[in-house]
């Protein structure tokens, strides 16, 4: 009973930040249109394939194929956005990060498709083998440090910079949201390293604590970027209620450059 | 099959969600224009609306009237800060025009993902 009970829990969580990233990612694809901001278009794949591959998993063994597949990508997706969004025409570690991204994740692949290994495993693992978990663990680790810590010290460091600028705080809670978020949420990977690779299964014993707080991290991520991406009106207007909103006067092309040459020769003079 | 009318039925149900959030939510511009605009006023000396309203006329004047100032991306800015915005600062006899236009591209480059954040 408490073991079934402990199931339902999981897959409620799992349901909750599932529909809480293809929200997110329905949310911007109609943004996308609407705005032409087209470097968001990675980001949109990120939560779509983050959410779909779990759902693909759960649906049909058969499309064991499928999820390996997807599991590469969403990391990659990430550090793009990164790039186009943060250091579009400025110098960046991006080559770099993509190029041993698509390497780690390409071994990630082949290790994955031919032991099946998992965290926490499936099944008792030969000694022998071993290397090819602490190779799953790596790329996970790595997978993390390139693209969420990244976009997370990315965001967090713009956030600084904006802080005392005279910027919509609503805008800045959104960096904000997003730099934390993925900060803390990078953390999670050194979870992994706690689960013991020979008890086998997510609900035994401790796997299944640390699956929680690992699903923990993951709501709570979720939920930061459900918030910083689709900020409630009622929560934009709360944060702008101290904001001075200037309003714009439109002027003619003569009436304007009047205006602007009267003005530089008061300064002159 | 039911399986997949199910999640069929989720994906309209998600859908339908986001389109309403986008409907409540409606549009807030505060485009990266009050950034380098208050920039360039603080450069040349004249007040922040002059100076936005300088740097939209060039916006107008590089894409034409019918190009919404929301839709420009960061191509576009650097474009109009070359060509239309450096001319009329030298039209307007500033006397270092080149190095103000340089800092608004650096500033521009520095700030780029407000461009993003500020239109989702």
């Amino acid at each position: 009973m408490l073991i079934q009970i402990i199931v339902v829990i999981n897959y409620s969580l799992q349901g909750v930040w599932i529909v809480l990233q293809l929200i997110v990612a329905t949310f911007l694809s109609i943004k996308v249109i609407k705005t032409k901001r087209y470097n968001i278009i990675p980001l949109i794949l990120f939560f779509f394939i983050s959410s779909l591959r779990i759902i693909s998993f759960f649906m049909s063994p058969s499309f064991l194929i499928i999820f390996l597949i997807m599991v590469q990508f969403p990391n990659i997706l990430l550090v793009i956005f990164t790039k186009l969004t943060f250091f579009k025409h400025k110098k960046s570690p991006f080559k770099v990060f993509l190029i041993i991204l698509i390497i780690v994740r390409f071994f990630d692949f082949i290790i994955r498709i031919n032991f099946q290994i998992s965290i926490p495993m499936t099944y008792y693992l030969e000694e022998s083998n071993l290397i090819f978990y602490y190779y799953i663990l790596f790329s996970i680790t790595i997978s993390f440090l390139l693209s969420h810590l990244w976009l997370g010290i990315t965001a967090l460091r713009y956030y600084k910079i904006i802080k005392s600028s005279n910027i919509e705080p609503w805008i800045k809670l959104r960096y904000g949201l997003i730099g934390w978020g993925s900060f803390i949420y990078t953390f999670s990977i050194f979870l992994y390293y706690l689960i013991p690779y020979d008890i086998i299964g997510l609900f035994a014993f401790p796997n299944i604590v640390y699956g929680y707080i690992i699903l923990g991290f993951t709501v709570c991520y979720s939920l930061s970027m459900y918030f910083a991406w689709i900020m409630p009106k009622c929560l934009k207007n709360r944060l702008n209620k101290d904001f001075q909103v200037i309003e714009e006067k439109e002027y003619e092309e003569d009436e304007l450059l009047e205006i602007v040459k009267k003005e530089l020769s008061e300064r002159n003079s | 099959m039911d399986r997949y009318i199910n999640s069929r039925e989720t994906f309209k149900f998600i859908f339908f969600i986001s389109y309403l959030i986008i409907l409540i939510n409606s549009e807030d511009d505060m485009p990266i224009i009050y950034y380098l605009g208050d920039l360039l006023s603080e450069k040349i000396g004249i007040s922040a609306s002059a100076s936005r309203g300088l740097i939209k006329l060039s916006i107008k004047e590089e894409f034409g009237p019918f190009k919404p100032i929301s839709d420009i991306g960061i191509r576009e800015y650097q474009d109009t800060f070359n060509n239309s915005l450096k001319k009329r600062l030298q039209d307007l006899k500033i006397s270092n025009s080149e190095e103000i236009v340089n800092l608004l591209l650096k500033e521009l480059i520095t700030h780029q993902s407000l461009i993003t954040m500020e239109k989702i």
